[in-house]
């Protein structure tokens, strides 16, 4: 290896071959629903499907390093030119496997060879091109730069360069070869080119004395097809017998280069891929104005924090319609945890807790989140806990049902779990909610856990000096008017009845005015 | 028509011509001289309203009328030639469409062809027999081109390509190895004179037949 890199590169997503073997396995993460993250995959794996992508999301590190070696990769993919020689290699991969596809598709062994040859031809440009690329490009990724070494040290390789050279030759025997066809009636004889003239020319030639200006063109147009039928294969096979020794080069090719393509390259052309999805997705967003950052990370419990941040998911949706997105700001720092959210309804409430929990499992993924600035936790898990619609098979009460879910909850969380609780415990009296909730909101501090309680008990707000109040906000003189605005502010239920009372005059003051004769 | 250019059987008549032609009553004329035919009509129109300024023109064409009216059966024997020519093509590429086969295509010009031959056979031989009775520089001068271009020669090698185009021994095709090994760069080839009989016989010829597998 180049540059007496001591690591050998394995995969562009992983420094970790632990996490890479995690990939595959997994299974969509259960805060995905609550948390809108499957809409963001979707989209985001949207023309991607041959990739299998999803997988990738599926895999949150918990390991600052890894998280900074996948942020570093992401810088250098920032750079046009090296996202322009992987994006050239990608297409080549792709035509790669079209290539493939139709070796299998056919039926005719020679053209099956051909097609195959074809294939390892575009892999080893492909390959090459972005070896290149690779060399020249101002590189700083850990990841890319290590993917450099191994390409070079690959593509110079005897077993490379020898797959380079008999493609090279095949090629050239292949293009040498040509052959006459004698058709009479049914029978079909095939043999090699004798330097016969060109009788078209010859005919054309004679008559040519009689064509004066344009004239109408007869001819035919020829249709072509992949495949061939079974008088076009027979004559290849007897081209082949004509020309034996080219067509056993074609068949030991054949069969010596089966596994001529190189498992790390072909992972790295499918983890890639994860980077160009993201930025692909980002990219619409950035350009209308919504910002993106690189967060700090952190896998042990400290400050959390996001300037002008927003919800991804609902980005996706409003950026394309050109409808506005409101971004907002968070600040946890010790010893506060827990983000308690009230205020009226529909006022952005749910989205700011969506926002909280998308935050820190994109930074798991080791992705630029949205926000100015953002300070996150590397959680070792995301929970949530989301107001559900009563499921009439479990026979359970709603309450019931969500008091088993926290009960998990709260089992399984440790100090480093984030947790995200939306409308909890409604289906309920506002006494029983604020002692269930207060019990709960207990625990959670007991635990040391970081989150967002969105909540209509206004008493939950301040519990202790681990929780910090937000309110949703509205336009002062209109209340039914949401800001979706979500700021650090004492909860005050009432403020929100006055202004609708103030609205439509019915203040003390007002109401009073009018009794009074 | 002219010494130095052609007849220009496209151009517009003058733009005076409706008048001029109904001051004059040319109407009557020109039926006259045309006899029914509305080819002769349109030739002997456009040529009325352009009359020359020339002297030498003028006399170019009156030495090729006094050869007409000195021999009008020739004359007008090679007229008839050309009209049952170009009819004869309308009727042998009626129902030609270009959803034809090429071996229908190429079936019918092979029988344009031949029907054209024949005729300009007819042609060559008026020109060959009459050349004596014609003396003006025009027809002396189509004539001579008549004898030169359509050369005993040159019906031999055009009845050798009528003849080698209904591909009565077959058709020769060169052609390489294309994308997914099919063939490309079809070109048909004219087989060696000494046949192909004879460079497949025994003694190192290599060729390689087809099996047929028609049902």
């Amino acid at each position: 290896m180049r540059n007496g890199g001591s690591c050998v590169f394995h995969s562009i997503l992983f420094d970790r071959p632990a996490d890479a073997a995690r990939a595959g396995r997994g299974q969509e993460p259960a805060c995905f629903h609550d948390l809108n993250l499957d809409q963001v995959v979707n989209l985001m794996t949207t023309g991607r499907a041959e990739y299998e992508l999803a997988q990738f999301c599926y895999v949150p590190l918990h390991d600052a390093a890894s998280v900074r070696y996948r942020h570093e990769i992401l810088h250098d993919l920032g750079n046009e030119p090296v996202r322009a020689a992987v994006r050239a290699f990608a297409a080549g991969m792709r035509d790669m496997r079209g290539q493939l596809a139709q070796v299998r598709k056919l039926r005719y062994r020679y053209q099956q060879e051909r097609w195959f040859v074809d294939a390892t031809n575009t892999y080893c440009a492909a390959v090459s091109a972005l070896a290149d690329c690779l060399a020249e490009l101002d590189i700083r990724s850990r990841g890319f730069r290590e993917l450099r070494d191994y390409l070079a040290g690959y593509t110079s390789s005897e077993a490379f360069t020898s797959l380079v050279s008999a493609t090279r030759t095949l090629y050239a025997d292949l293009a040498s070869v040509t052959y006459s066809i004698h058709i009479k009636g049914n029978r079909v004889r095939v043999s090699d080119y004798d330097g016969e003239p060109d009788y078209s020319a010859e005919v054309e030639k004679t008559f040519a004395r009689f064509k004066q200006g344009a004239v109408k063109d007869y001819r035919t147009g020829f249709r072509d097809w992949p495949d061939m039928n079974h008088v076009e294969a027979q004559i290849l096979d007897l081209v082949a017998r004509l020309n034996p020794e080219v067509f056993r080069d074609l068949d030991s090719y054949w069969a010596r280069n089966q596994d001529y393509l190189d498992t790390t390259i072909a992972s790295f052309d499918r983890e890639v891929q994860f980077y160009l999805a993201y930025l692909e997705l980002i990219g619409p967003l950035k350009q209308a104005g919504l910002d993106f950052c690189y967060p700090g990370v952190s896998a042990e419990p400290g400050d959390i924090s996001a300037d002008r941040s927003f919800d991804l998911a609902l980005a996706c949706k409003l950026v394309p319609d050109k409808l506005e997105i409101v971004p907002n700001d968070f600040l946890l720092e010790s010893p506060e945890r827990i983000l308690v959210v009230t205020g009226p309804n529909n006022g952005g409430k749910t989205t700011f807790a969506r926002m909280f929990g998308q935050l820190h499992y994109l930074a798991s993924l080791g992705l630029p989140v949205p926000g100015r600035q953002a300070r996150l936790l590397l959680p070792d898990e995301i929970f949530t806990h989301f107001e559900r619609e009563e499921d009439i098979t479990t026979l359970h009460g709603k309450l019931e049902d969500e008091l088993t879910r926290i009960h998990q909850i709260l089992g399984q969380a440790t100090a480093s779990s984030v947790l995200v609780m939306n409308e909890s415990f409604t289906s309920t009296t506002l006494s029983d909610a604020l002692f269930l909730g207060t019990e709960v909101i207990r625990q959670v501090i007991e635990l040391g856990l970081a989150g967002v309680y969105v909540t209509f008990v206004d008493e939950l707000t301040s519990l202790s000096d681990a929780t910090v109040s937000m309110t949703s906000t509205v336009v002062p003189d209109n209340p039914a008017q949401r800001t979706f605005k979500v700021v650090r502010r004492p909860a005050d239920g009432l403020a929100y009845a006055a202004a609708i009372a103030a609205k439509y005059g019915l203040t003390f003051e007002r109401v009073k005015e009018r009794i009074i004769p | 028509m002219h010494p130095g250019q052609d007849f220009e059987l496209e151009q517009d008549p003058p733009p005076w011509s409706a008048d001029l032609a109904r001051d004059l009553e040319l109407g009557a004329l020109l039926n006259a001289m045309a006899g029914g035919d509305k080819f002769l009509f349109d030739v002997a129109q456009r040529a009325l309203l352009r009359g020359l300024t020339d002297p030498a023109a003028i006399r170019y064409r009156q030495d090729i009328l006094a050869d007409c009216l000195t021999s009008p059966t020739v004359v007008r024997e090679m007229y008839n030639l050309a009209v049952t020519v170009v009819e004869g093509e309308r009727k042998v590429f009626f129902g030609l469409f270009f959803r034809d086969s090429p071996d229908v295509i190429l079936h019918r010009s092979v029988q344009v062809l031949e029907f054209f031959t024949g005729h300009l056979r007819t042609l060559r031989k008026l020109a060959d027999e009459h050349a004596g009775n014609f003396h003006s520089a025009g027809v002396t001068r189509l004539f001579g081109m008549l004898t030169e271009e359509l050369s005993d020669e040159y019906f031999t090698e055009i009845d050798r390509h009528l003849a080698t185009l209904k591909f009565r021994r077959g058709v020769l095709i060169s052609a390489g190895l294309g994308t997914g090994n099919k063939g490309i760069r079809y070109v048909l080839r004219k087989p060696r004179e000494q046949g192909w009989l004879e460079r497949l016989s025994p003694g190192g010829a290599r060729w390689l037949q087809l099996r047929d597998r028609r049902p």
